[in-house]
């Protein structure tokens, strides 16, 4: 893969518009049906914060829909986040562009959101106008300017933070080789380590547990 | 958890030069979900969009 990977990604995305047709090269009328089902993907692993609009949104299940709940995956069993007893919920939003999936999804169904997006023009659209009342009420908490694949957890307020982080059209973007930098892998194995560095955001899970896991990782791709 | 949200190549790997970015198919994602230690536990395709784009496909995933 070229060395100008991202930095060409870099140029393409600062022809786009900081506007949500923008985020969604062109299709804004996408936005709808994008959040809604996400929403409904949400929620069957994330209970939504007190006074949140995210249940009138996600429509009540079909007489249908739980008649076929015996056929569902593991995930109906599951106890849903945030667990109890825990601290408020909080997601990080990758990849985030000026934040329309946050504001739209994620902030229905969790009490604080963090975005990181690698643009600089759509970072300031977010802090200065998209966001700037989430941001006010605290709902927001960061919104850091990083490349996904140079993003850093181990030692900054985002280490073992999150319940949940969402990657929504961005994974696209991570290839091989610049990962942390330096190392030139084969296609894939860089994206893999990106999910472990992206564990170490989570909670429950120390980085460390994770980081032996991504060096497992390197030393298997030589 | 970790959730994602992209684009699905019919078959293997879709690479656009223009914005640098690559489309993978279901099973190339599912791959690299496995080999990262992430078990998949829902997924589902996004409806309503218009036909011509690419499918996309919502995945929940936690570590193993």
């Amino acid at each position: 893969m070229e060395a100008t990977w991202y930095t060409d990604a870099t140029k393409y995305w600062d022809t786009v518009p900081a506007t949500i047709n923008g985020m969604l090269g062109g299709l804004g009328q996408l936005a709808r049906p994008d959040a809604v089902s996400s929403l409904r993907f949400l929620s069957e692993f994330v209970n939504p914060p007190a006074g949140s609009t995210s249940a009138s949104i996600v429509s009540p299940p079909t007489a249908a829909a739980v008649a076929d709940s015996s056929t569902r995956t593991l995930s109906t069993q599951r106890q849903k986040l945030p667990l109890p007893g825990s601290e408020p919920s909080r997601v990080l939003d990758c990849g985030a562009g000026i934040g329309r999936v946050t504001k739209q999804v994620l902030i229905k169904a969790f009490d604080h959101v963090d975005l990181v997006e690698n643009s600089a023009a759509f970072v300031k659209q977010a802090r200065e106008e998209y966001l700037k009342a989430e941001i006010e009420s605290g709902k927001v908490v960061e919104v850091r300017c990083s490349g996904l694949q140079k993003v850093v957890f181990e030692g900054t307020t985002w280490e073992g933070r999150f319940d949940v982080i969402w990657c929504q059209w961005v994974l696209g973007h991570l290839t091989e080789g610049k990962v942390q930098g330096s190392c030139s892998l084969p296609f894939g194995v860089v994206t893999n380590l990106l999910f472990f560095l992206l564990l170490g955001g989570c909670k429950q899970r120390t980085s460390s547990h994770f980081l032996i896991g991504a060096r497992g990782v390197l030393s298997k791709a030589g | 958890m970790i959730f994602v949200k992209e684009n699905n190549a019919k078959d293997g790997i879709v690479i656009d030069e223009e914005d640098s970015s690559m489309t993978r198919s279901d099973q190339v994602w599912k791959e690299m979900f496995e080999k990262s230690g992430l078990r998949l536990l829902k997924e589902e395709v996004q409806k309503g969009f218009p036909s011509g784009l690419f499918a996309v496909k919502m995945y929940a995933l936690e570590p193993v």
